[in-house]
Protein backbone atom coordinates (compact mmCIF):
# COMPACT_ATOMS: atom_id res chain seq x y z
CA UNK A 1 0.00 0.00 0.00
CA UNK A 2 1.15 3.47 -0.80
CA UNK A 3 -0.47 6.70 0.22
CA UNK A 4 0.57 9.81 -1.66
CA UNK A 5 -0.19 13.47 -1.24
CA UNK A 6 0.28 15.57 -4.35
CA UNK A 7 0.38 19.32 -3.75
CA UNK A 8 -2.51 19.07 -1.33
CA UNK A 9 -3.97 22.34 -0.14
CA UNK A 10 -6.94 22.78 2.12
CA UNK A 11 -8.68 26.06 2.76
CA UNK A 12 -11.48 26.19 5.30
CA UNK A 13 -14.52 28.31 4.46
CA UNK A 14 -13.03 29.44 1.19
CA UNK A 15 -14.54 32.63 -0.12
CA UNK A 16 -15.90 33.78 3.23
CA UNK A 17 -14.28 36.48 5.34
CA UNK A 18 -13.18 33.70 7.68
CA UNK A 19 -11.24 31.67 5.17
CA UNK A 20 -8.14 30.02 6.51
CA UNK A 21 -5.63 27.84 4.74
CA UNK A 22 -4.75 24.97 7.03
CA UNK A 23 -2.38 23.09 4.77
CA UNK A 24 -0.66 24.30 1.69
CA UNK A 25 1.03 22.47 -1.12
CA UNK A 26 1.79 19.33 0.86
CA UNK A 27 3.52 16.59 -1.07
CA UNK A 28 4.53 13.42 0.71
CA UNK A 29 4.16 9.69 0.57
CA UNK A 30 3.71 6.98 3.14
CA UNK A 31 4.88 3.47 2.33
CA UNK A 32 3.52 0.22 3.57
CA UNK A 33 4.98 -0.84 6.91
CA UNK A 34 6.44 2.52 7.83
CA UNK A 35 6.20 4.21 11.19
CA UNK A 36 5.89 7.89 10.46
CA UNK A 37 5.54 10.66 12.98
CA UNK A 38 3.87 13.91 12.17
CA UNK A 39 5.01 16.70 14.42
CA UNK A 40 4.35 20.39 14.57
CA UNK A 41 2.74 23.07 16.64
CA UNK A 42 -0.91 23.50 17.43
CA UNK A 43 -2.41 24.95 14.27
CA UNK A 44 0.38 23.73 12.02
CA UNK A 45 -2.09 21.64 10.07
CA UNK A 46 -1.30 18.18 11.43
CA UNK A 47 -4.87 17.20 12.14
CA UNK A 48 -6.14 18.62 8.87
CA UNK A 49 -3.50 16.62 7.08
CA UNK A 50 -4.53 13.48 8.95
CA UNK A 51 -8.17 13.94 7.98
CA UNK A 52 -7.18 13.96 4.33
CA UNK A 53 -5.65 10.51 4.68
CA UNK A 54 -9.00 8.74 4.80
CA UNK A 55 -11.08 11.20 2.81
CA UNK A 56 -12.81 12.80 5.79
CA UNK A 57 -11.72 16.04 4.23
CA UNK A 58 -11.16 16.46 0.56
CA UNK A 59 -8.44 18.80 -0.63
CA UNK A 60 -9.37 22.16 -2.08
CA UNK A 61 -6.30 21.76 -4.28
CA UNK A 62 -4.16 18.79 -5.23
CA UNK A 63 -4.84 15.07 -4.91
CA UNK A 64 -4.57 12.26 -2.39
CA UNK A 65 -3.73 8.92 -3.95
CA UNK A 66 -4.07 5.48 -2.42
CA UNK A 67 -2.25 2.89 -4.51
CA UNK A 68 -2.28 5.38 -7.33
CA UNK A 69 -6.01 6.07 -7.23
CA UNK A 70 -7.48 9.43 -6.24
CA UNK A 71 -9.52 8.69 -3.11
CA UNK A 72 -11.80 11.66 -3.63
CA UNK A 73 -12.75 10.71 -7.15
CA UNK A 74 -16.34 9.82 -7.90
CA UNK A 75 -16.86 6.10 -7.80
CA UNK A 76 -14.09 5.44 -5.30
CA UNK A 77 -15.70 4.03 -2.18
CA UNK A 78 -15.04 6.22 0.84
CA UNK A 79 -16.06 3.36 3.09
CA UNK A 80 -13.38 1.16 1.61
CA UNK A 81 -10.76 3.86 2.03
CA UNK A 82 -11.79 4.34 5.64
CA UNK A 83 -11.66 0.62 6.27
CA UNK A 84 -8.14 0.42 4.88
CA UNK A 85 -6.92 3.52 6.67
CA UNK A 86 -8.13 3.75 10.25
CA UNK A 87 -8.11 7.14 11.91
CA UNK A 88 -8.05 7.49 15.67
CA UNK A 89 -8.93 11.02 16.69
CA UNK A 90 -7.46 12.95 19.56
CA UNK A 91 -9.35 12.15 22.78
CA UNK A 92 -10.98 9.30 20.91
CA UNK A 93 -12.93 8.27 24.01
CA UNK A 94 -15.41 11.05 23.33
CA UNK A 95 -16.82 9.10 20.40
CA UNK A 96 -18.12 6.18 22.50
CA UNK A 97 -21.90 5.92 22.48
CA UNK A 98 -23.13 2.35 22.82
CA UNK A 99 -24.55 0.59 25.85
CA UNK A 100 -21.73 -1.92 26.03
CA UNK A 101 -18.10 -1.95 25.09
CA UNK A 102 -18.65 -4.86 22.71
CA UNK A 103 -21.45 -3.08 20.87
CA UNK A 104 -19.36 0.03 20.52
CA UNK A 105 -16.43 -1.83 19.05
CA UNK A 106 -18.86 -3.64 16.73
CA UNK A 107 -20.03 -0.34 15.25
CA UNK A 108 -17.28 -0.22 12.63
CA UNK A 109 -17.50 -3.86 11.50
CA UNK A 110 -21.31 -3.57 11.35
CA UNK A 111 -21.01 -0.52 9.13
CA UNK A 112 -18.83 -2.58 6.85
CA UNK A 113 -21.71 -5.03 6.56
CA UNK A 114 -20.00 -7.98 8.22
CA UNK A 115 -21.95 -10.92 9.60
CA UNK A 116 -22.69 -11.22 13.32
CA UNK A 117 -20.23 -14.10 13.73
CA UNK A 118 -17.47 -12.23 11.94
CA UNK A 119 -18.23 -9.09 13.96
CA UNK A 120 -18.07 -10.98 17.27
CA UNK A 121 -14.78 -12.48 16.24
CA UNK A 122 -13.37 -9.08 15.41
CA UNK A 123 -14.58 -7.53 18.64
CA UNK A 124 -12.80 -10.21 20.63
CA UNK A 125 -9.65 -9.82 18.58
CA UNK A 126 -9.67 -6.02 18.87
CA UNK A 127 -10.18 -6.16 22.62
CA UNK A 128 -7.20 -8.41 23.10
CA UNK A 129 -5.07 -6.33 20.74
CA UNK A 130 -5.60 -3.22 22.83
CA UNK A 131 -4.89 -5.21 25.96
CA UNK A 132 -8.34 -5.28 27.50
CA UNK A 133 -9.88 -8.37 29.03
CA UNK A 134 -13.05 -9.99 27.72
CA UNK A 135 -14.76 -9.24 31.01
CA UNK A 136 -15.31 -5.59 30.23
CA UNK A 137 -16.99 -6.41 26.92
CA UNK A 138 -20.44 -6.31 28.49
CA UNK A 139 -19.77 -3.26 30.63
CA UNK A 140 -20.92 0.20 29.72
CA UNK A 141 -18.05 2.18 28.21
CA UNK A 142 -18.97 5.07 30.51
CA UNK A 143 -18.04 3.05 33.60
CA UNK A 144 -14.44 2.64 32.49
CA UNK A 145 -11.42 4.74 33.36
CA UNK A 146 -10.20 7.35 30.87
CA UNK A 147 -7.32 5.20 29.68
CA UNK A 148 -9.58 2.19 29.21
CA UNK A 149 -12.12 4.26 27.33
CA UNK A 150 -9.46 5.38 24.92
CA UNK A 151 -8.41 1.79 24.38
CA UNK A 152 -11.97 0.84 23.63
CA UNK A 153 -12.17 3.67 21.09
CA UNK A 154 -8.96 2.49 19.46
CA UNK A 155 -10.30 -1.06 19.45
CA UNK A 156 -13.30 0.30 17.56
CA UNK A 157 -10.99 1.33 14.75
CA UNK A 158 -8.76 -1.75 14.96
CA UNK A 159 -11.83 -3.96 14.59
CA UNK A 160 -12.10 -2.78 10.99
CA UNK A 161 -8.66 -4.35 10.39
CA UNK A 162 -7.08 -1.34 8.76
CA UNK A 163 -3.82 -1.70 6.87
CA UNK A 164 -2.79 1.69 8.10
CA UNK A 165 -3.51 3.40 11.36
CA UNK A 166 -3.40 7.16 11.81
CA UNK A 167 -3.36 8.21 15.45
CA UNK A 168 -3.83 11.81 16.48
CA UNK A 169 -2.03 12.40 19.78
CA UNK A 170 -2.91 8.97 21.18
CA UNK A 171 -1.21 9.68 24.50
CA UNK A 172 -2.63 13.15 25.10
CA UNK A 173 -4.05 13.70 28.56
CA UNK A 174 -2.94 10.38 30.00
CA UNK A 175 -0.87 10.02 33.15
CA UNK A 176 2.82 9.04 32.72
CA UNK A 177 2.04 5.36 33.20
CA UNK A 178 -0.85 5.53 30.74
CA UNK A 179 1.38 7.30 28.22
CA UNK A 180 3.96 4.54 28.37
CA UNK A 181 1.30 1.88 27.94
CA UNK A 182 -0.29 3.75 25.06
CA UNK A 183 3.01 4.18 23.22
CA UNK A 184 3.80 0.51 23.78
CA UNK A 185 0.40 -0.27 22.29
CA UNK A 186 1.07 1.85 19.22
CA UNK A 187 4.42 0.14 18.85
CA UNK A 188 2.75 -3.26 19.03
CA UNK A 189 0.42 -2.31 16.17
CA UNK A 190 3.40 -1.42 14.05
CA UNK A 191 5.19 -4.63 14.93
CA UNK A 192 2.12 -6.59 13.93
CA UNK A 193 2.50 -5.20 10.43
CA UNK A 194 0.23 -2.15 10.47
CA UNK A 195 1.53 0.99 8.84
CA UNK A 196 1.44 3.68 11.49
CA UNK A 197 1.23 7.45 11.28
CA UNK A 198 1.36 9.08 14.69
CA UNK A 199 0.69 12.73 15.30
CA UNK A 200 2.44 14.05 18.34
CA UNK A 201 4.15 17.04 19.74
CA UNK A 202 6.23 15.14 22.19
CA UNK A 203 9.66 14.88 20.63
CA UNK A 204 10.74 12.20 23.07
CA UNK A 205 7.86 9.92 22.09
CA UNK A 206 8.49 10.53 18.44
CA UNK A 207 12.21 9.90 18.70
CA UNK A 208 11.64 6.59 20.42
CA UNK A 209 9.17 5.15 17.97
CA UNK A 210 9.27 6.69 14.54
CA UNK A 211 11.61 5.82 11.72
CA UNK A 212 10.52 8.75 9.69
CA UNK A 213 9.55 12.20 10.83
CA UNK A 214 7.58 14.85 9.04
CA UNK A 215 7.67 18.30 10.60
CA UNK A 216 4.84 20.64 9.78
CA UNK A 217 4.99 24.37 10.11
CA UNK A 218 2.26 26.81 9.17
CA UNK A 219 0.55 24.29 6.93
CA UNK A 220 3.64 23.26 5.03
CA UNK A 221 6.07 20.39 5.34
CA UNK A 222 9.09 22.08 6.89
CA UNK A 223 11.35 19.10 7.39
CA UNK A 224 11.17 15.49 6.44
CA UNK A 225 13.52 12.59 6.98
CA UNK A 226 14.76 9.95 9.36
CA UNK A 227 14.91 10.79 13.04
CA UNK A 228 18.66 11.42 12.79
CA UNK A 229 18.27 13.76 9.87
CA UNK A 230 15.54 15.77 11.49
CA UNK A 231 17.02 16.06 14.96
CA UNK A 232 20.47 16.96 13.66
CA UNK A 233 18.88 20.24 12.65
CA UNK A 234 18.17 21.20 16.23
CA UNK A 235 18.57 24.86 15.52
CA UNK A 236 16.00 24.87 12.80
CA UNK A 237 13.56 23.02 15.04
CA UNK A 238 14.20 25.55 17.75
CA UNK A 239 13.45 28.33 15.34
CA UNK A 240 10.08 26.71 14.75
CA UNK A 241 9.61 26.71 18.51
CA UNK A 242 9.91 22.95 18.53
CA UNK A 243 12.16 21.08 20.82
CA UNK A 244 14.55 18.28 20.09
CA UNK A 245 14.33 15.31 22.48
CA UNK A 246 16.12 15.85 25.75
CA UNK A 247 18.65 13.14 24.99
CA UNK A 248 19.33 14.83 21.72
CA UNK A 249 19.93 18.14 23.43
CA UNK A 250 22.39 16.47 25.75
CA UNK A 251 24.39 14.95 22.91
CA UNK A 252 24.40 18.18 20.93
CA UNK A 253 25.66 20.02 23.97
CA UNK A 254 28.42 17.47 24.56
CA UNK A 255 29.52 17.81 20.96
CA UNK A 256 29.57 21.55 21.36
CA UNK A 257 31.88 21.14 24.30
CA UNK A 258 34.25 19.22 22.09
CA UNK A 259 33.47 15.67 23.11
CA UNK A 260 33.45 12.95 20.54
CA UNK A 261 29.84 11.99 21.02
CA UNK A 262 27.36 10.60 18.53
CA UNK A 263 24.04 12.34 17.95
CA UNK A 264 21.62 10.23 19.94
CA UNK A 265 17.90 10.59 20.16
CA UNK A 266 17.04 7.45 22.11
CA UNK A 267 17.80 7.12 25.77
CA UNK A 268 19.40 3.69 25.31
CA UNK A 269 21.84 4.89 22.67
CA UNK A 270 22.85 7.83 24.79
CA UNK A 271 23.47 5.58 27.75
CA UNK A 272 25.80 3.34 25.76
CA UNK A 273 27.63 6.31 24.30
CA UNK A 274 27.97 7.95 27.70
CA UNK A 275 29.33 4.79 29.22
CA UNK A 276 31.90 4.58 26.47
CA UNK A 277 32.82 8.20 26.92
CA UNK A 278 33.21 7.88 30.68
CA UNK A 279 35.34 4.78 30.32
CA UNK A 280 37.55 6.54 27.81
CA UNK A 281 37.99 9.49 30.17
CA UNK A 282 39.04 7.18 32.96
CA UNK A 283 41.59 5.38 30.83
CA UNK A 284 42.93 8.53 29.30
CA UNK B 1 -10.77 24.35 12.86
CA UNK B 2 -14.34 25.53 12.99
CA UNK B 3 -13.48 28.27 15.39
CA UNK B 4 -14.71 30.86 12.96
CA UNK B 5 -18.34 29.94 12.98
CA UNK B 6 -20.34 33.12 12.95
CA UNK B 7 -22.49 33.30 16.01
CA UNK B 8 -25.86 34.48 14.88
CA UNK B 9 -24.98 36.79 12.03
CA UNK B 10 -22.92 39.46 13.72
CA UNK B 11 -20.90 41.45 11.20
CA UNK B 12 -17.85 42.92 12.88
CA UNK B 13 -17.25 46.57 12.05
CA UNK B 14 -16.52 49.76 13.89
CA UNK B 15 -19.44 52.08 13.34
CA UNK B 16 -21.79 54.44 15.11
CA UNK B 17 -24.55 51.88 14.95
CA UNK B 18 -22.34 49.12 16.32
CA UNK B 19 -21.42 51.28 19.27
CA UNK B 20 -24.97 52.23 20.21
CA UNK B 21 -26.20 51.11 23.58
CA UNK B 22 -27.78 47.66 23.16
CA UNK B 23 -30.77 48.74 25.29
CA UNK B 24 -31.39 51.62 22.93
CA UNK B 25 -31.08 49.39 19.92
CA UNK B 26 -33.62 46.91 21.27
CA UNK B 27 -36.11 49.64 22.12
CA UNK B 28 -35.56 51.31 18.76
CA UNK B 29 -36.24 48.03 16.99
CA UNK B 30 -39.56 47.78 18.81
CA UNK B 31 -40.32 51.38 17.86
CA UNK B 32 -39.37 50.63 14.29
CA UNK B 33 -41.73 47.65 14.18
CA UNK B 34 -44.53 49.88 15.46
CA UNK B 35 -43.65 52.46 12.83
CA UNK B 36 -43.81 49.87 10.06
CA UNK B 37 -47.29 48.90 11.20
CA UNK B 38 -48.38 52.52 11.41
CA UNK B 39 -47.57 53.13 7.77
CA UNK B 40 -51.00 53.87 6.23
CA UNK B 41 -50.19 53.69 2.55
CA UNK B 42 -47.43 52.84 0.15
CA UNK B 43 -46.07 56.37 0.16
CA UNK B 44 -45.37 56.09 3.87
CA UNK B 45 -42.82 53.39 3.19
CA UNK B 46 -40.57 56.04 1.68
CA UNK B 47 -39.74 57.18 5.21
CA UNK B 48 -39.06 53.62 6.29
CA UNK B 49 -36.73 53.08 3.35
CA UNK B 50 -34.91 56.32 4.10
CA UNK B 51 -34.55 55.37 7.74
CA UNK B 52 -33.23 51.89 6.93
CA UNK B 53 -30.92 53.26 4.26
CA UNK B 54 -29.46 55.74 6.66
CA UNK B 55 -28.94 53.11 9.37
CA UNK B 56 -27.39 50.72 6.90
CA UNK B 57 -25.04 53.43 5.64
CA UNK B 58 -24.04 54.47 9.14
CA UNK B 59 -23.44 50.89 10.23
CA UNK B 60 -21.08 50.24 7.29
CA UNK B 61 -22.81 46.98 6.48
CA UNK B 62 -22.61 45.65 2.96
CA UNK B 63 -26.14 46.07 1.60
CA UNK B 64 -25.83 42.59 0.11
CA UNK B 65 -25.67 41.14 3.62
CA UNK B 66 -28.83 42.88 4.67
CA UNK B 67 -30.68 41.82 1.54
CA UNK B 68 -29.54 38.26 2.09
CA UNK B 69 -31.41 38.15 5.37
CA UNK B 70 -34.72 38.20 3.50
CA UNK B 71 -33.87 35.04 1.62
CA UNK B 72 -35.05 32.51 4.21
CA UNK B 73 -38.38 34.31 4.19
CA UNK B 74 -39.05 34.09 0.49
CA UNK B 75 -41.72 31.40 0.68
CA UNK B 76 -43.66 33.17 3.40
CA UNK B 77 -43.38 36.33 1.35
CA UNK B 78 -44.76 34.73 -1.77
CA UNK B 79 -47.48 33.08 0.29
CA UNK B 80 -48.48 36.38 1.92
CA UNK B 81 -48.46 38.16 -1.39
CA UNK B 82 -50.61 35.63 -3.20
CA UNK B 83 -53.02 35.22 -0.33
CA UNK B 84 -53.62 38.95 -0.02
CA UNK B 85 -53.77 39.34 -3.74
CA UNK B 86 -56.78 37.09 -4.18
CA UNK B 87 -58.56 37.12 -0.85
CA UNK B 88 -58.77 40.75 0.04
CA UNK B 89 -61.97 41.33 -1.84
CA UNK B 90 -62.72 44.89 -2.90
CA UNK B 91 -64.66 46.44 -5.70
CA UNK B 92 -62.26 47.64 -8.35
CA UNK B 93 -61.76 44.67 -10.59
CA UNK B 94 -58.47 44.60 -12.45
CA UNK B 95 -58.44 41.13 -13.85
CA UNK B 96 -60.94 38.31 -13.84
CA UNK B 97 -59.36 34.90 -14.11
CA UNK B 98 -62.60 33.08 -13.71
CA UNK B 99 -61.63 31.08 -10.63
CA UNK B 100 -60.24 34.16 -8.92
CA UNK B 101 -60.64 37.87 -9.17
CA UNK B 102 -57.78 40.26 -8.98
CA UNK B 103 -58.79 43.56 -7.47
CA UNK B 104 -57.02 46.85 -7.04
CA UNK B 105 -57.45 46.64 -3.28
CA UNK B 106 -56.02 43.15 -3.28
CA UNK B 107 -52.97 44.24 -5.21
CA UNK B 108 -52.32 47.16 -2.87
CA UNK B 109 -52.84 45.01 0.19
CA UNK B 110 -50.51 42.33 -1.14
CA UNK B 111 -47.78 44.87 -1.77
CA UNK B 112 -48.32 46.49 1.61
CA UNK B 113 -48.20 43.31 3.65
CA UNK B 114 -45.20 41.92 1.81
CA UNK B 115 -43.33 45.18 2.26
CA UNK B 116 -44.15 45.17 5.95
CA UNK B 117 -42.71 41.71 6.33
CA UNK B 118 -39.60 42.66 4.40
CA UNK B 119 -39.01 45.72 6.52
CA UNK B 120 -39.59 43.83 9.76
CA UNK B 121 -36.91 41.34 8.79
CA UNK B 122 -34.54 44.02 7.56
CA UNK B 123 -34.95 45.97 10.79
CA UNK B 124 -34.29 43.04 13.07
CA UNK B 125 -31.39 41.88 10.90
CA UNK B 126 -29.89 45.32 11.27
CA UNK B 127 -29.96 44.79 15.01
CA UNK B 128 -28.43 41.31 14.99
CA UNK B 129 -25.88 42.20 12.34
CA UNK B 130 -24.54 45.11 14.32
CA UNK B 131 -24.80 43.72 17.85
CA UNK B 132 -22.94 40.80 19.33
CA UNK B 133 -25.33 38.25 20.83
CA UNK B 134 -23.73 38.57 24.23
CA UNK B 135 -24.11 42.34 24.16
CA UNK B 136 -27.69 41.84 23.14
CA UNK B 137 -28.48 39.62 26.11
CA UNK B 138 -26.72 42.12 28.32
CA UNK B 139 -28.99 44.86 27.03
CA UNK B 140 -32.01 42.64 27.42
CA UNK B 141 -31.09 41.93 31.01
CA UNK B 142 -30.91 45.63 31.79
CA UNK B 143 -34.19 46.30 30.06
CA UNK B 144 -35.93 43.53 31.96
CA UNK B 145 -34.35 44.25 35.33
CA UNK B 146 -37.21 46.47 36.52
CA UNK B 147 -39.31 43.30 36.36
CA UNK B 148 -37.25 41.91 39.22
CA UNK B 149 -39.79 43.60 41.45
CA UNK B 150 -42.28 40.97 40.42
CA UNK B 151 -39.61 38.29 40.86
CA UNK B 152 -38.81 37.94 37.19
CA UNK B 153 -35.30 36.37 37.08
CA UNK B 154 -33.83 38.85 34.58
CA UNK B 155 -30.20 38.22 35.46
CA UNK B 156 -30.55 34.45 35.49
CA UNK B 157 -32.33 34.48 32.15
CA UNK B 158 -29.63 36.61 30.59
CA UNK B 159 -26.90 34.42 32.07
CA UNK B 160 -28.52 31.31 30.65
CA UNK B 161 -28.80 32.91 27.25
CA UNK B 162 -25.20 34.06 27.35
CA UNK B 163 -23.96 30.61 28.31
CA UNK B 164 -26.10 28.96 25.65
CA UNK B 165 -24.75 31.33 23.02
CA UNK B 166 -21.21 30.85 24.25
CA UNK B 167 -21.43 27.10 23.82
CA UNK B 168 -23.00 26.97 20.38
CA UNK B 169 -19.65 27.13 18.54
CA UNK B 170 -18.07 24.75 21.02
CA UNK B 171 -20.79 22.17 20.54
CA UNK B 172 -20.75 22.59 16.78
CA UNK B 173 -17.04 21.97 16.77
CA UNK B 174 -17.56 18.93 18.95
CA UNK B 175 -20.36 17.64 16.71
CA UNK B 176 -18.12 18.03 13.69
CA UNK B 177 -15.36 16.08 15.37
CA UNK B 178 -17.60 13.24 16.53
CA UNK B 179 -19.26 13.07 13.14
CA UNK B 180 -15.86 12.65 11.54
CA UNK B 181 -14.80 10.08 14.11
CA UNK B 182 -17.91 8.00 13.40
CA UNK B 183 -17.45 8.44 9.65
CA UNK B 184 -13.95 7.09 10.10
CA UNK B 185 -15.64 3.97 11.48
CA UNK B 186 -17.74 3.66 8.36
CA UNK B 187 -20.81 5.52 9.55
CA UNK B 188 -22.80 7.23 6.83
CA UNK B 189 -24.57 10.48 7.64
CA UNK B 190 -25.29 11.62 4.14
CA UNK B 191 -27.22 8.96 2.29
CA UNK B 192 -30.00 6.55 3.04
CA UNK B 193 -33.68 6.80 3.83
CA UNK B 194 -35.02 9.08 6.49
CA UNK B 195 -35.20 6.36 9.14
CA UNK B 196 -31.63 5.29 8.46
CA UNK B 197 -30.47 8.86 8.69
CA UNK B 198 -32.22 9.37 11.98
CA UNK B 199 -30.65 6.17 13.24
CA UNK B 200 -27.25 7.39 12.08
CA UNK B 201 -27.67 10.37 14.40
CA UNK B 202 -27.58 8.21 17.54
CA UNK B 203 -23.80 7.71 17.47
CA UNK B 204 -23.49 11.47 17.10
CA UNK B 205 -26.04 12.63 19.65
CA UNK B 206 -25.10 10.33 22.53
CA UNK B 207 -21.46 11.48 22.71
CA UNK B 208 -22.57 15.05 22.15
CA UNK B 209 -24.96 14.93 25.11
CA UNK B 210 -22.39 13.20 27.28
CA UNK B 211 -19.88 15.93 26.57
CA UNK B 212 -22.43 18.73 26.95
CA UNK B 213 -23.36 17.46 30.41
CA UNK B 214 -19.72 17.10 31.34
CA UNK B 215 -19.06 20.64 30.19
CA UNK B 216 -22.06 21.93 32.08
CA UNK B 217 -20.80 20.28 35.26
CA UNK B 218 -17.32 21.71 34.77
CA UNK B 219 -18.68 25.16 34.11
CA UNK B 220 -20.94 25.09 37.17
CA UNK B 221 -17.96 24.06 39.26
CA UNK B 222 -15.75 26.77 37.80
CA UNK B 223 -18.42 29.41 38.42
CA UNK B 224 -18.95 28.30 41.99
CA UNK B 225 -15.22 28.26 42.56
CA UNK B 226 -15.31 31.94 41.72
CA UNK B 227 -18.18 32.54 44.12
CA UNK B 228 -20.92 33.08 41.57
CA UNK B 229 -24.24 33.22 43.36
CA UNK B 230 -26.66 34.83 40.96
CA UNK B 231 -27.33 38.42 40.12
CA UNK B 232 -27.79 39.96 43.51
CA UNK B 233 -25.17 42.57 44.32
CA UNK B 234 -23.20 41.68 41.23
CA UNK B 235 -21.32 44.56 39.65
CA UNK B 236 -20.65 44.75 35.92
CA UNK B 237 -17.59 44.97 33.79
CA UNK B 238 -19.25 47.03 31.08
CA UNK B 239 -21.50 49.66 32.52
CA UNK B 240 -24.03 50.77 29.97
CA UNK B 241 -24.29 54.49 29.76
CA UNK B 242 -26.31 56.56 27.35
CA UNK B 243 -24.14 58.58 25.00
CA UNK B 244 -24.93 61.49 22.76
CA UNK B 245 -25.32 59.18 19.79
CA UNK B 246 -27.91 57.12 21.64
CA UNK B 247 -30.06 60.20 22.12
CA UNK B 248 -29.63 61.16 18.48
CA UNK B 249 -30.70 57.69 17.39
CA UNK B 250 -33.79 57.93 19.59
CA UNK B 251 -34.54 61.34 18.11
CA UNK B 252 -34.24 60.12 14.52
CA UNK B 253 -36.51 57.18 15.25
CA UNK B 254 -39.06 59.42 16.93
CA UNK B 255 -38.96 61.63 13.86
CA UNK B 256 -39.71 58.60 11.71
CA UNK B 257 -42.81 57.79 13.71
CA UNK B 258 -43.97 61.40 13.69
CA UNK B 259 -43.50 61.67 9.93
CA UNK B 260 -45.44 58.47 9.33
CA UNK B 261 -48.29 59.58 11.56
CA UNK B 262 -48.42 63.01 9.93
CA UNK B 263 -48.34 61.50 6.49
CA UNK B 264 -51.25 59.28 7.43
CA UNK B 265 -53.21 62.26 8.69
CA UNK B 266 -52.67 64.71 5.92
CA UNK B 267 -51.40 63.07 2.78
CA UNK B 268 -52.97 59.66 2.90
CA UNK B 269 -56.08 60.64 0.99
CA UNK B 270 -54.09 62.70 -1.43
CA UNK B 271 -52.38 59.77 -3.08
CA UNK B 272 -55.10 57.31 -3.68
CA UNK B 273 -52.81 54.39 -2.85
Amino acid sequence: MLLQFENVTHTYQAGSPFQATAIQDVTLSIQSGEFTALIGHTGSGKSTLAQHMNALLSPTGGRVLLDGRDINQKGVSKKETRQRIGLVFQYAETQLFEETVAKDIAFGPKNLGLSQAETDERVREALSRVGLSDEIAEKSPFELSGGQMRRVAIAGVIAMRPEMLVLDEPAAGLDPMGREDMLALVKSFHEAGTTVVMISHSMDDVARLAKRIIVMEKGRVALEGTAEEVFRDAERLNRMDLDVPEVCRLSLRLREEGYDFPLCYRMEDAMTALEKLLKGEKNG
Amino acid sequence: MMKNITLGQYYPADSVVHRLDPRVKIVLLIAFVVAVFLVPDLFGFVFVVLYLGLSCRLSRLPVRLLIKSIKPLRFILIFTFVLNLFFTGGKTELLNLGFAVLTREGLLNAIRYSLRLVFLVLGSSLLTLTTQPVTLTDGLERLLSPLKVIRFPAHEMAMMMTIALRFIPTLLEEADKIMKAQSARGSDFETGRLIQRVKAMVPLLVPLFVSAFRRAGDLAMAMEARCYHGGEGRTRLHILKMQKNDWIAIGVTALLIVLIVLEGRFLSGYFAW
